[in-house]
């Protein structure tokens, strides 16, 4: 192997001289970096799921009310745009809404609100509200935006209890985007060893799991998670509630996760470079930790990625059936309850926003499953 | 030299494989028989040749050897450096640490054969801090001479493998093997997958190597102009079974079975001038799973009778150190290469 | 050169001047570059290199089926007297799903592959496909059509036709599947075979079956044959004229029989001497050419076998873009070490 003294490009497979360089020495992960860097739709993805959870981590201090707040003087208010201009036509910069007054819709007799212009309530950061924990750690009563009282703002309306929906789909999203993790956290890692245990002993075990997986599979979700979640004891707190939720999605996804681990560990197990190994005198599980594990994290981590997803969607199905997180805990699905009424649809239409959030967060989950699914093999052109 | 010294006996080897079954549901398919009552004796420092078509079982062979793969019976008698004849295969514990590195393989593709997740120093590196206690600086030393031997430049050893050419990357794979000092070396269709002019750097590395280390070679191949070039003796086999063995130059130049014929004669020589009446075999090479009866050979033989599709030709021993098992071995008059240039 | 080839028999296929470039994510590489040849009636010309020495790519746009990141200039001029429109036509200006291109497409110009399962759809009979062909491109009669292809798989070889007419690919084995492309691509009579590596997948005796095939049908049909291949072996038994590729251009180009007897690139050169010859017996130790194939991504001007070569010149061979020298009158070589000899005569 001599240096080729004029372009010493025999090497690169890959990239442009400069690029080129630091690929020949990159590891796995730096080349899948690569490849997910360009990757437009995930890298977004990306950044709208951080910002989504980074909400839903600062929920109650991002939410103008508590979860229990409600007032019967407002049901079911539409939204409140956010307002720069007042009536006579003054800008003002820091925005601002009106206080609702009830009327009665002298024809169809109904309740309606409708501004009232004298009174305006300029929309400000960091107003005392409700006390609760911030992070868990220390009470404080600042909320990162709000009216002061007694004016009320709300952003996406209100449901029929007089709750606030953004407040609660805010709220809602903690539980509603960390089921699905969690679920498949417990799922990817009962899959990883039960795949990995029928992939690499093969045999009879490996038959006797592929059977359940099988039988597991061939239940329908719908009667499967009613029987599950009958099983649930009512009156429970809720994170023993959510805590059985998490457990019935994971014994429903593992599943998938061990039929790849399985795959994968068959496929690599037969790789030469990995018999290489095994006639080098190199170890099993040294074999396994070095080349198995490596060679299938990263299709692990697509198989997770694109799992969460249908968790979401199910969470959300079993939620919206009454079946999964109920009162007073909430979840985007609880909160789509509201919408099971049609009439409900017709007049308060903005009680379907939380599906609007279910579907860009999956849609996201799907897009960040596709960059990394490119990205998982670097090595293939 | 004094007397030729064994380092490997291959004594009756089998190797079936789980057949597939095609129409019964619940019947257990028969097995196929990739690997007949293989029996061969390796003399240190010589390359062997396994030669043979496409699913004839030299590959099998080879990692069998290796232990890459078990078979279903059969011993591999190891001799080891200082006398000892130890069975390879039922090697366990710390005996087979010691003696398994000894035994080594370079496989035919050198993109699936070397982990993309492992920079080169660690690929080639694995298999000496797997069977040896050394310090960083030891493993450094033993590395960067390897690499350096084998034509690698030192500096890229930080690299990963996807950096490097289909030749380079055959060279890393045998910096792997030989870490290990090992006596003997598997070479599974080591060249195959490469470009000509690469094709004889690498030929020319493992014999510099051999003469080097005194390293003996199996070396499974399809090409016989490569084998021709590369090795002592030569195995021929066809459906499992070897049917001629013999020395390189008396295979090529007698060959007593007419399907070593028939293999010399169908390589297209780089030579316009080069006529030569051309053996060609009628039909396809025979489905394993279902072999002809007597000598598997015969459907396609020129030469066969009654006998050949009767009866199993055992490999015997037809002239000095040259076996073969065909029934007329003796009458037939069979064309080699060698003769053929000579005129 | 276009005079003295014009003293001759008219080509029936005309590559002038082809390149092909395509755009990567560091630069432009030259897959192809400038490469010329003629296909003559009842001739195989053969197109030897390593891989990615562009000979695929080559054959392959002849009858545009490279993928669309290819960038193709130069022409392709087909030449045939068969029919009017295909007088001088220059493939190249043909769209490439075009229906001037698709009815030229396998009735004038067929193609084998090294995998012949690509070549056929898993979901049908290989008399299906065979149809299928020879009712677009030769007869609408379903009877005529089936006899013509019982026909052509009895010409290749294949025994029991009737029976293996309705068999699918998988049931075929390799060999029979190449030789079932074969009679699939000769069953319109084509007059130009172009033939990508047509027996690298297979074992050396069915290898010899399937080339000498070819030979016989082409004395029997009269087409031209472009053989893309690595193997100077193979070269040497099937093909008149042999054009060697290095890095996207010919650098070599003779008769068979010339260029054995007479290489003069030291690419040719270092082939023929890094080859083992069956009858060489054991040798001590081959001649190889040093280094590897470099991939030719936006190249400088200079001869892409420089850093390899053992006659290099520093300072000419680096410096400049190699020029065709005629060594004689069907012998032209690209290298610098013949080019002065003969110093008006290079392009």
């Amino acid at each position: 192997m001599r240096t080729l003294p004029a372009f010493k490009r025999q090497t690169s497979e890959t990239t442009s001289p400069k690029v080129e360089k630091d690929a020949n020495y990159s590891s796995q992960w730096q080349l899948m970096y690569l490849r997910f860097k360009k990757h437009k739709l995930a890298r977004i993805s990306l950044f709208i799921l951080s910002f989504l959870y980074i909400i839903a981590l600062l929920a109650q201090f991002i939410a103008p009310y508590g979860l229990q707040s409600y007032d019967s003087k407002y049901v079911n208010v539409p939204p409140m745009g956010l307002r720069f201009v007042d009536a006579d036509g003054k800008f003002h910069i820091r925005p601002f809404v009106y206080e609702l007054k009830s009327e009665r819709d002298p024809e169809t007799m109904r309740k309606v609100f409708v501004p009232d212009t004298e009174k305006r309530h300029n929309l400000k950061f960091f107003v005392k509200g409700e006390e609760y924990k911030f992070l868990g750690t220390f009470k404080t009563s600042i909320h990162l935006i709000g009216v002061n009282e007694p004016g009320r703002v709300f952003l996406l309306g209100t449901d029929g209890m007089g709750r606030d929906l953004f407040s609660r789909i805010v709220l809602g999203s903690q539980i509603s985007l960390s089921i699905p993790l969690v679920g498949v956290g417990i799922s990817f890692v009962i899959g990883l060893i039960i795949g990995g245990i029928s992939g690499y002993f093969g045999g009879w075990l490996d038959s006797f799991i592929q059977r359940i997986i099988e039988i597991i599979r061939s239940f329908p979700t719908l009667p499967l998670w009613m029987a599950l979640s009958a099983a649930i004891p009512p009156r429970i707190p809720v994170v023993t509630m959510y805590l059985y939720i998490v457990i019935i999605f994971a014994f429903i996804g593992w599943t998938d996760l061990a039929r790849v681990v399985r795959g994968k560990f068959i496929s690599l197990k037969n790789e030469d470079y990995v018999v290489a190994a095994k006639i080098a005198g190199v170890s099993d599980t040294k074999i396994i930790i070095k080349h198995l594990l490596p060679g299938f994290i990263s299709y692990l981590v697509v198989a997770t990625t694109l799992a969460i997803p249908g968790m979401i969607l199910a969470e959300t199905a079993m939620s919206f059936l009454g079946l999964g997180i109920r009162s007073p805990a909430t979840s985007w699905g609880v909160l789509l309850q509201e919408a099971q009424k049609i009439e409900n649809v017709a007049l308060y239409p903005w009680k379907l926003f939380p599906l609007g959030i279910v579907v860009l967060t999956v849609l996201t989950y799907n897009f960040l499953g596709d960059g990394l699914r490119d990205a998982a093999d670097p090595y293939k052109k | 030299m004094t007397k030729p010294k064994p380092i490997l006996d291959i004594v009756n080897m089998n190797k079936d494989f789980q057949g597939k079954s095609k129409t019964k549901l619940f019947k257990k398919p028969a097995p196929v028989r990739v690997l007949n009552d293989i029996s061969f004796e390796l003399i240190e420092g010589e390359t062997l040749s396994i030669v043979g078509e496409s699913g004839c079982g030299k590959t099998t062979l080879g990692r069998c050897i290796v232990r890459g793969m078990s078979p279903s019976s059969g011993q591999v008698l190891y001799h080891t450096e200082d006398g000892q004849e130890i069975d390879f295969l039922k090697l366990k514990g710390k005996g087979s640490k010691t003696y398994r590195r000894e035994i080594q393989m370079i496989f035919q593709d050198p993109y699936s054969s070397l982990s993309p997740r492992m920079s080169v120093f660690d690929i080639i590196s694995e298999p000496l801090i797997a069977n040896f206690k050394l310090s960083k600086a030891e493993v450094e030393e033993k590395v960067t001479q390897i690499a350096a031997k084998t034509g690698l430049n030192v500096s890229y050893l930080r690299r990963y493998p996807h950096a490097f050419s289909g030749g380079q990357r055959q060279r890393i794979a045998i910096a792997r093997a030989l870490i290990t000092q090992p006596r003997l070396i598997v070479c599974d269709e080591a060249v195959s997958a490469l470009d000509v002019s690469i094709q004889a750097q690498i030929i020319n590395l493992l014999k510099d190597l051999q003469e080097q280390f005194k390293i003996t070679y199996i070396f499974i191949s399809h090409d016989l102009s490569i084998v021709q070039n590369i090795s002592d003796r030569v195995a021929v086999m066809h459906l499992g079974r070897i049917v001629e063995l013999a020395t390189s130059e008396s295979l090529f130049g007698q060959p007593k079975h007419p399907y070593t014929e028939a293999l010399m004669s169908a390589v297209p020589q780089p030579d316009p001038d080069y006529k030569k009446s051309r053996i060609i075999l009628e039909g396809e090479v025979p489905n394993p799973a279902n072999p002809p009866s007597g000598c598997h050979f015969h459907p396609r033989c020129a030469y066969r009778t009654e006998k050949c599709v009767k009866e199993v030709p055992e490999l015997r021993e037809v002239g000095y150190n040259h076996f073969t098992a065909c029934h007329y071995a003796e009458e037939l008059k069979l064309k080699g290469v060698n003769s053929e240039l000579a005129n | 050169m276009t005079t003295q080839a014009a003293q001759k028999e008219q080509p029936l296929l005309s590559v002038q001047n082809l390149s092909i470039k395509i755009k990567m994510d560091n630069g432009t590489m030259n897959a192809v570059d400038g490469v010329d040849f003629e296909i003559y009636k009842g001739k195989t010309l053969g197109l030897v290199g390593e891989s990615g020495c562009g000979k695929s790519l080559t054959s392959r746009s002849i009858i545009s089926i490279n993928p669309k990141e290819c960038e193709t200039t130069g022409e392709i001029v087909y030449n045939s007297d068969s029919e009017a429109w295909l007088n001088q036509l220059n493939l190249l200006s043909l769209k490439p799903a075009g229906k001037q291109i698709r009815s030229i497409r396998g009735r004038k110009i067929a193609m084998i592959f090294q995998e012949p399962m690509t070549a056929f759809s898993p979901m049908y009979t290989i008399g299906n496909q065979m149809m299928e062909a020879i009712r677009i491109h030769r007869t609408r009669n379903k009877k005529e059509a089936k006899k013509i292809a019982l026909e052509m798989l009895a010409k290749v070889g294949i025994s029991d036709q009737e029976k293996r007419f309705d068999q699918y690919p998988h049931e075929f084995s390799g060999g029979m599947r190449q030789r079932a492309m074969i009679s699939m691509a000769l069953s319109c009579n084509p007059e130009i075979l172009i033939a990508d590596e047509p027996t690298t997948a297979l074992d050396v005796t069915i290898q010899a079956q399937v080339l000498e095939l070819m030979k016989k049908l082409q004395s029997e049909f009269g087409m031209a044959i472009l053989l893309v291949t690595h193997d100077l072996g193979i070269i040497a038994q099937m093909c008149d004229e042999v054009a060697v590729m290095y890095l996207g251009k010919i650098v070599e180009q003779a008769p068979v029989k010339e260029i054995f007897a007479n290489p003069k690139h030291p690419y040719t050169k270092g082939l023929m001497k890094s080859m083992p010859r069956l009858g060489g017996g054991k040798t001590k130790r081959l001649d190889s050419i040093e280094g590897s194939v470099p991939i030719p991504i936006d190249m400088p001007p200079m001869c892409g076998f420089y850093d390899r070569c053992k006659d290099r010149i520093e300072g000419v061979c680096n410096m400049n873009t190699v020029p065709k020298t005629r060594i004689s009158d069907q012998h032209s070589v690209r290298c610098f070490l013949y080019s002065d000899q003969r110093e008006g005569e290079s392009q």
